[in-house]
């Protein structure tokens, strides 16, 4: 039984019930809730406690938002603080599954592009993916999700700023030829490996949560 | 000016303990007592990340019941734990609270 995919759509269906204000409140909270401050199960809990704590003061004639007030980013570093925190596989294995799925979906194009054929060339530049893929996700993600305004797109910046220079370099245009088949099947075990150890992963984070799940399959 | 909400905060984790103790309860009922114990700032706001906390240190679990209006909330419950915590808090505060009177009733000169 999948406890992430159950909880997803309870919480899901109960926003809905919520004022306007409080589904805001709470969708802002859960942004801020990346899986580099607290893992998506942990995460998941927060936002189905918030949503029973939202809907209680609408039924009380109250509101989330106004109990809430100033206190917003305060509420959510000290959630953050006090919670189990980011699971470092989580996002190792997150990463790890985007990663391959994007290097399958480059091989799948560069692939079709030259008809199929047996060997296929790729552009040098391909290998920039991992590293930077790495920068941005694991390091500046965290860094800029509480940034607002033009601070927020920083990371983009800095992004765009070291990849489009590199990509640009004549040595990078550069192409190195690999056999089709062989380039495709790695990075495909990559990623269902990763995807089945992140199953693993999740359900192993969510295991003392029996009493929940017979609550969602009510 | 003495920050009450400060010297409070160190404090409330005990004082939730305790509720909780008496009874499985949920976030609103335990503001509610709080209130009526002179926490007049206790919000759920403000308690959450502390229920947080004392359930990551496994003082506290939790089951998910219907409140009195009818959403599913957490109903908490102590741990061996949190009871071992409780008699652990209350030898501590009794400890401070005798040595903060002694010094404010300047008994010892």
């Amino acid at each position: 039984m999948n406890v992430l995919k159950l909880l997803k759509k309870a919480n899901k269906k109960q926003l809905l019930q919520l004022t306007m204000d409080d589904y805001v409140l709470i969708r802002d909270i859960m942004k801020k809730m990346n899986i580099f401050k607290v893992n998506s199960y942990d995460a998941l809990i927060i936002q189905r406690d918030l949503i029973g704590m939202a809907y209680e003061m609408k039924l009380r004639g109250t509101s989330l938002t106004q109990e809430m007030g100033d206190g917003f980013d305060d509420f959510i570093q000290d959630v953050i603080k006090n919670s189990r925190g980011p699971s470092y596989w989580e996002i190792g294995l997150t990463l790890l599954k985007q990663l391959s799925l994007m290097i399958v979906a480059f091989i799948v194009i560069m692939a079709w592009m030259q008809r199929w054929s047996p060997n296929i060339a790729l552009p040098t530049y391909i290998l920039l993916f991992v590293p930077l893929s790495f920068l941005n996700s694991g390091i500046l993600s965290p860094i800029f999700i509480f940034e607002k305004g033009f601070k927020k797109h920083i990371q983009y910046i800095i992004i765009v700023a070291i990849y489009i220079p590199l990509i640009f370099q004549w040595h990078l245009r550069s192409r190195f030829t690999v056999p089709t088949i062989p380039t495709l099947i790695i990075p495909i075990t990559v990623f269902v490996l990763t995807y089945w150890g992140y199953k693993k992963h999740m359900s192993n984070l969510s295991k003392d949560a029996q009493s929940l799940v017979e609550d969602l399959i009510k | 000016m003495v920050d009450r909400s400060q010297m409070m905060r160190g404090t409330l984790e005990g004082c939730i303990i305790k509720i909780i103790c008496q009874e499985e309860t949920y976030g609103y009922d335990i503001v509610s007592r709080l209130k009526q114990y002179g926490f007049t700032d206790a919000k759920e706001g403000t308690i959450y990340p502390l229920l947080v906390r004392l359930e990551k240190k496994k003082l506290i679990t939790y089951i998910y019941k219907e409140s009195p209006l009818g959403p599913k909330r957490k109903h908490y419950y102590l741990t061996a734990s949190g009871h071992a915590f409780l008699e652990e808090f209350r030898q501590v505060w009794n400890d401070v609270r005798d040595s903060v009177d002694k010094i404010m009733e300047g008994e010892i000169k």
